[in-house]
């Protein structure tokens, strides 16, 4: 492998001092003179229509500076998937569940603003709900949407190989269902939008986003303003994990506000704000029919799915396909049907959230395996290990495994955590599993149909000679992509990382699609690669024709310009640079010439030196419907083995230890790519063991808060080893490919795998809770 | 004390603030309104822990939870008070949250009470013009609700002299930031007979003593003694648990508790 300098290290994060000295402004820590504060009226109706709307009295409050309803609005549908916009800023007619927004306020204090919501009088006319996705699904079940026949919002239909034909050569038939609960991002950061709009028309909105360029599309499209005059400006942020990922009610209510009134408005979500716009996990069910023959070759999988996705449709269509296309990977499975559909019902909106759509089918098809592997006596790591693809080889839904170190990660986690030992001898109660998992890096197409490059990077020499600045749109979300961005240019151009300023986030600088299915390292990383090398050849140009060597001899390494034939004739440039610097102390040194000498003549010569970079994926994926989803330039596949204590009689689990093994390509920041999978295990143990939205019968969540929405703490977490394996991704920025969702697929399957090797009970419903082991132990009479 | 007595008593919706953990989150959910917060953080009379003969200790109302946690007189003298605080909350909302404050709030799964109820402690509370004095069985009457009254102020509790050992057991979901789903605590007296105490928190409107249970235990019968803890209580189903895990953890826990403490 070629010497990095600092590629593949531990560098400290770029944004690290800011973070933990809280000199990191987010986007609620931000104010303008004026600012006013918006403030939202939720439905406290699951369904029903709205009668009138009466706002005179919260007019009159004192301090309360503007108003708006739907009137306010121009009535244009928005949402995430272009061929279903099916929101409204402003609820029109009708509110679809609690929470669903109805009117908002701007006033000269965040008291006075809620206190005007109270001012605000709604009529409703109350119509049936429905809460069940299966319900939903019924000939007379209350409509939502009137374009949502039995409110399915999509269906999905996908016969690859010939099932039919599989199942004749099948030794072992198995089915099994899981039901999942929703589930919430539980960032740490609530939403927050500063949103102002000044005299010649241009709104900027700072906003805790995931994705800018979503958001200033939307923008422009529902307020009806010209794209360009539209800037969205992401702060630092604290976490999105999905939710994040498309343009909020939120956001547009407060541009809206600042559009009406003329003065800069921020409005900040509460906690249970946080709840009941969600638009993270859905509510999945699945039923597999597995079939295998007696030496554990897979022959195919029948796949059953529907998802309950809350009032509107957000992320629901691409949820929905890749609940089915990601179990194309990481097996040798040639036969897979799939029968999947995506529901509408009177609850808070769910989109993605990491491991967007294929985590729980994964977790039941890793189950699945374990029970097989049981029913064959066999091992159920050796019967992955004979069924595990490898590197260039097609699934049968068509995705090209470039590189994939799926078998030297389940090889290394087996070894690490000493599985063939602990798995034979081990105490009642205890309990071991393991599971695999298959993830995208970075999502082929964008959501809206264009080839627009995924992203681009504009590198610019600073003139005064030292340094570069990285302009790009990328989201850095606290995943740490910025760093990425830094490290990157800082090994192309042979520089220290502290003299690369990265600025990103903003739709000023660059387009960037955002921090979602994992795209940014790959996809940025090229981009930002790109760019530093033109920077870097620009330079070398420039110091070529002074000094009369050939570019090709001419490199930079640490900091100076080396010449493979020897030593360069830099007198000239080097009086030069001196002669300009007079009064200046300790800027050059003897020796090479330095990247600041370097930089600074190059400018000389040639004026503002700019590097761009892009990034577009090749054309990917098959030609069969919704062959675009699931599609991506690389894979990435990662191992768990979950130790667990289960207390029999209360039916308390401990988990006492996750080693995990991720194939990310190449690791760009080591301690990063730990990070990612420290956080997807603890996510993952959550939602295996406590996580779940809890509603009342009518549609109100009750557990809106962090108290009662249960996820582990720094106590609950076990000692988690984070094996890094890379295996080399020809499309990714020096091999690298992505770590920060699919390093989730396989804790949830691994656990549950172990609460049974524990307990020889098997539990079809998430969050597997004490309660939910007592009572399946008492009802297998233990 | 008698200072923020006269406010309290003078002054219309004037309630006691202590570590405010209970009382600024209800303010902030709007389920409470005060009019004012009378601040209890320096009364003389309601900080300090002292030791009472060999067994017995006094704890001022204004302990924070943890100073019971940390507390050296506590820790030997009571280690199941300091066991119970420390499976309360978390670090930040602990050296805040006050014992008096635990127990005025009274809510059914409170973590203090139980281990407190098992010692026979008394409370000292000052309502009207004069100090009382009461056995903390007789103090919880329902969910939220003491003997005390608008204008009373809890000074402190008093563990007696008696040497005794005991142990809670708190089931939650998670390790920390988590309410009992059930919550029991058992003791027994150190010498002579065992004379057992066992209190069940959160599977009634107070938490409760189970006296057939205890005398069970004296007797030996364990297991007989599980069953009629399980009997005794009156769980509901909420956000955390249904009644019938509530229910169907009892026994187990009963068990566990009887292996530790005896
Ligand atoms: C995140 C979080 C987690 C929590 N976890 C737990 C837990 O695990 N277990 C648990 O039992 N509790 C828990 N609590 C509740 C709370 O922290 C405790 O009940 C705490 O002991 C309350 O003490 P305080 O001093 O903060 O009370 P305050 O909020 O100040 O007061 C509570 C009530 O008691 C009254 N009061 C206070 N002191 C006196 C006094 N001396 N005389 C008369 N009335 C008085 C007040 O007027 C008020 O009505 C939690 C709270 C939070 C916010």
């Amino acid at each position: 492998m070629k010497e990095y300098k600092i590629l593949n290290t531990r560098a400290p994060r770029v944004d690290a001092f800011d973070k933990v000295t809280g000199r990191a402004k987010y986007t609620d820590d931000l104010s303008m003179p004026g600012m006013l504060y918006g403030a939202i009226l939720h439905s406290p109706q699951a369904h029903a229509n709205i009668i009138s709307i009466d706002i005179s009295e919260a007019e009159k409050l004192p301090g309360v500076i503007g108003i708006v309803t739907s009137e306010d609005t121009l009535g244009i549908a928005y949402g995430v998937s272009p061929a279903r916009y099916d929101e409204q800023i402003l609820a029109q007619d009708k509110v679809r569940y609690v929470g669903d927004e109805i009117a908002a306020v701007a006033a000269t204090t965040p008291e006075i603003a809620r206190k005007a919501l109270d001012l605000i009088k709604v009529e409703f006319e109350e119509l049936p709900t429905v809460l069940d996705m299966h319900k939903a699904r019924d000939e007379d079940a209350p409509q939502l949407h009137e374009r949502y026949r039995r409110n399915t919002v999509q269906e999905v239909h996908w016969d690859f190989g010939d099932v039919e034909a599989a199942k004749k050569e099948a030794d072992i038939v198995r089915t099994d269902t899981l039901t999942s609960k929703m589930q919430d991002g539980a960032f740490i950061e609530p939403q927050s939008a500063l949103a102002s709009f000044d005299d010649r028309g241009y709104l900027t909105m700072y906003s805790s986003t995931q994705a800018p360029h979503y958001v200033q599309r939307t923008i422009g499209m529902a307020l009806g303003l010209p794209l360009h005059k539209v800037r969205v400006v992401k702060p630092a942020v604290g976490g999105g994990f999905g939710p994040k990922a498309s343009c909020s009610t939120m956001e547009l209510i407060t541009c809206l506000l600042a559009m009406k009134t003329g003065k800069p408005v921020k409005t900040t979500f509460d906690r249970e704000q946080v709840f009941l716009h969600s638009r993270a996990r859905h509510q999945f069910y699945h039923k597999m029919t597995t079939g295998v023959k007696k030496d554990g070759t897979i022959c195919f999988l029948e796949h059953e799915c529907a998802l309950d996705g809350g009032a509107y449709c957000s992320f629901g269509i691409a949820t929905v396909y890749y609940a089915g296309s990601l179990l194309g990977g990481p097996y040798r499975l040639e036969n897979m049907k799939y029968d999947g559909c995506r529901v509408v019902t009177n609850k808070p909106v769910c989109g993605a959230q990491r491991g967007h759509g294929a985590v729980i089918a994964r977790a039941l098809f890793e189950i699945q395996l374990d029970r097989i592997a049981e029913e064959l006596e066999m091992d159920p790591v050796e019967l992955r290990l004979k069924n595990v693809r490898e590197a260039g080889e097609t699934t049968c839904n068509e995705l090209y495994l470039s590189s994939f170190g799926m078998k030297e990660a389940l090889e290394a986690v087996r070894d690490s955590a000493l599985w063939k030992k602990k798995r034979t001898d081990k105490p009642a109660g205890k309990g071991i599993g393991a599971a695999c998992g298959f993830f995208v890096s970075g999502a082929g197409y964008p959501i809206y149909y264009s080839r627009t490059p995924h992203c681009t990077v504009i590198t610019k020499l600073s003139e005064v000679g030292g340094g570069v600045i990285v302009k790009s749109g990328a989201a850095d979300i606290g995943q740490g992509s910025d760093t990425m961005l830094a490290m990157i240019t800082a090994e192309v151009l042979g520089i220290k990382l502290s003299d690369v300023k990265v600025q990103s986030g903003d739709s000023d600088l660059a387009v960037d699609l955002g921090a979602y299915s994992s795209r940014t390292t790959l996809m940025t990383g090229t981009a930002a690669k790109e760019a530093a090398e033109s920077v870097k050849k620009q330079i070398l140009e420039v110091i070529a024709e002074k000094t009369g060597a050939n570019v090709e001899d001419l490199d930079i390494v640490d900091g100076e310009v080396i010449s493979s034939k020897g030593e360069l004739d830099i007198d000239d440039l080097r009086t030069e640079y001196r002669k300009e610097h007079r009064g200046f102390r300790g800027t050059v040194k003897s020796g090479n010439l330095t990247f600041h000498e370097a930089s600074r003549i190059a400018f000389l010569e040639k004026g503002s030196i700019v590097g761009t970079g892009k990034y577009s994926p090749p054309k990917l994926g098959g030609s069969f419907k919704g062959a675009a989803v699931g599609t991506s330039p690389a894979f990435g596949c990662s191992a768990q083995v979950a130790e667990v204590t289960v207390d029999l009689e209360t039916g308390q689990v401990t988990v006492d230890k996750i080693t995990g093994a991720h194939d990310c390509g190449f690791a760009i920041n080591r301690t990063q790519v730990e990070g990612q999978m420290e956080g997807s295990m603890m996510m993952g143990m959550g939602e295996a063991l406590m996580e779940e939205i809890i509603y009342d019968k009518c549609g109100r969540v009750i557990n809106s808060n962090l108290a009662e929405y249960k996820m582990p703490t720094s106590l609950d977490m076990p000692p988690l080893e984070a094996i890094i394996v890379e295996s080399h991704e020809p499309h990714g920025p020096f091999g690298a490919k992505e770590v920060g969702e699919g390093a989730i697929m396989p804790t949830i399957p691994a656990i549950l795998n172990a609460i049974y090797d524990a307990t020889g009970v098997r539990i079809d419903e998430l969050p597997v809770t004490p309660e939910r082991i007592r009572m399946a132990l008492k009802k297998a009479g233990k | 004390m008698l200072e923020a007595v006269s406010v309290l008593q003078s002054t219309p919706g004037a309630i006691p603030y202590a570590g405010g953990t209970d009382i600024l989150v209800r303010m902030k959910q709007g389920i409470i309104a005060p009019q004012m917060l009378v601040d209890l953080k320096k009364v003389p009379e309601m900080q300090d822990v002292t030791p009472i003969g060999d067994y017995g200790i006094k704890i001022g109302a204004m302990t924070t939870l943890s100073e019971l946690v940390e507390n050296e007189l506590i820790r030997q003298r009571s280690p199941a008070l300091s066991q119970a605080a420390a499976t309360m909350a978390c670090e930040q909302v602990r050296n805040r949250g006050t014992l008096g404050g635990n127990l005025a709030n009274a809510s059914p799964s409170a973590d203090t009470a139980p281990a407190l109820i098992v010692l026979d402690t008394e409370i000292e509370y000052f309502s009207g013009e004069a100090m009382k004095k009461i056995p903390i069985a007789d103090f919880f009457t329902g969910p939220g609700e003491t003997v005390m009254k608008p204008g009373d102020l809890l000074v402190s509790i008093t563990i007696p002299d008696i040497a005794r050992k005991a142990h809670y057991i708190k089931q939650t979901l998670r390790e920390a930031m988590d309410i009992a789903a059930v919550g029991v605590c058992l003791s027994m007296k150190i010498h002579g007979e065992l004379s057992s105490r066992l209190v069940l928190g959160a599977v009634a409107p107070t938490p409760i003593r189970v006296p057939a249970a205890e005398a069970l235990i004296d007797k030996g019968k364990i297991d007989e003694a599980a069953e009629e803890a399980a009997r005794a209580a009156a769980p509901i189903d909420d956000v955390r648990s249904s009644a019938e895990y509530r229910r169907a953890v009892i026994a187990p826990l009963v068990k566990k508790a009887y292996q530790i403490v005896f």
